[in-house]
């Protein structure tokens, strides 16, 4: 038994009868199912960020745009707005200023400042008087609210209040 | 064959390669009906590389998706260096044998049903005339014999045996799928030969008296 030994072609012809081997009746179409199933758990898993790449993508390849022109007109755009930055000199604010006088007259708005002493009393002159210090009254900030009261001058009060008829 | 006349096989391969490529350029510009084309086209094919790989229906059903997979992620990589049949192979041969690797030697065989046309076939119709334990012993007995010594090889010579021997793939081809040189192939398939017809030995004819 041991001597025994096919020899190239009968081994050859054993194996091709393998070719005989077949899946189940309707493999084929099960597997296009099942890799349709597939697909879409993996469109589910992928990030919307490079979903809404390939959208993009795809609308420019639907437009049949070359990208290397595509590229060179977005690079020759972005040279000309960095050219026009540089020809036009900037103008701050500071200079503005400066260089209208009848802006200098106007008085900077309170809130672009920090809270400042805006009225400084000096009472220093009154004889009848004694002498005082200088009285600095704060400016209030623009975005404290006033005080409220009810009743024209009087504090609301938690208390509760007894009815009198 | 004349000079001038044209292989009908190489010319069948030259128009499934064509009609490879019409396909792909389809699938990479997203049309998901061409995708499918392939999968219909290339399965059966693919599905015999797994399936002889690991003898386990269920494997092989595994690998294959596995595999379209692979392509599906890829296909817009793929810049037709090579034919589309040959990238799709090479992918499919890597996933099995990574996949025996891994798997080592614990294996399940689940036979496929052996189609009725085997009785029809020219070869196994000789084998079963002459005088061989071949006409004696059962059709699945036999295929489960012949299916254990297929994974009595390794791996790389098991993909060698199946391309060649049962997909009827020439050297080069293989070489290509397999990055390996033609030598190598050949190597590969003598060694692996010389072990399969000891180790089905049983199968040869009587010697006749």
């Amino acid at each position: 038994m041991a001597d025994k030994q096919l020899n190239e072609k009968q081994l050859q012809a054993l194996l091709r009868l393998k070719r005989y081997e077949q899946p189940p009746p309707g493999y084929f179409n099960d597997l296009l199912a099942g890799i349709h199933e597939r697909q879409r758990e993996e469109m589910l898993r992928r990030p919307a960020w490079r979903i809404a790449v390939e959208r993009v993508k795809t609308f420019f390849q639907s437009m049949r745009v070359d990208w290397r022109y595509a590229g060179t007109m977005a690079g020759i755009l972005l040279t000309g707005v960095g050219i026009i930055q540089i020809a036009m000199p900037k103008q701050r604010p500071s200079a503005i200023a400066t260089s209208n006088p009848a802006l200098n007259a106007q008085p900077v708005a309170a809130h672009s400042t920090p809270p400042q002493p805006v009225l400084t009393l000096n009472v220093q002159d009154q004889k009848l008087l004694p002498p005082l210090q200088r009285v600095v009254v704060p400016a209030r900030s623009g975005t404290q609210p006033a005080p409220q009261f009810v009743g024209g001058g009087l504090p609301a009060s938690y208390e509760a209040t007894q009815i009198r008829f | 064959m004349a000079a001038g006349e044209i292989d009908p096989v190489a010319a069948e391969k030259e128009a499934s390669r064509r009609e490879d490529e019409a396909l792909v350029a389809r699938a990479q510009a997203g049309d998901s009906a061409a995708f499918d084309s392939l999968v219909v086209k290339h399965s059966p094919k693919l599905y015999a590389q797994m399936y002889h790989m690991t003898s386990n229906h269920d494997d092989a059903n595994d690998m294959l998706q596995d595999v379209w997979m692979k392509v599906y992620r890829n296909i817009k990589g793929f810049r037709g260096k090579s034919a589309f049949s040959t990238w799709l192979h090479s992918i499919a041969a890597n996933t099995a044998i990574n996949f025996v690797q891994k798997r080592g030697r614990r294996w399940t065989m689940s036979l496929d049903d052996v189609d009725n046309g085997i009785s029809n076939d020219k070869e196994f119709a000789e084998l079963t005339t002459q005088s061989t334990p071949v006409r004696d012993a059962d059709l699945s007995e036999m295929q489960r014999k012949i299916n254990e010594a297929m994974m009595k090889l390794t791996p790389e010579h098991r993909a060698v045996v199946t391309m060649f021997d049962i997909q009827g793939m020439s050297h080069g081809e293989i070489a290509e799928i397999l990055k390996i040189s033609e030598g190598t192939v050949r190597s590969r398939l003598f060694y692996a030969h010389k072990q399969l017809q000891g180790w089905l030995g049983e199968f040869a004819p009587n010697p006749t008296p």
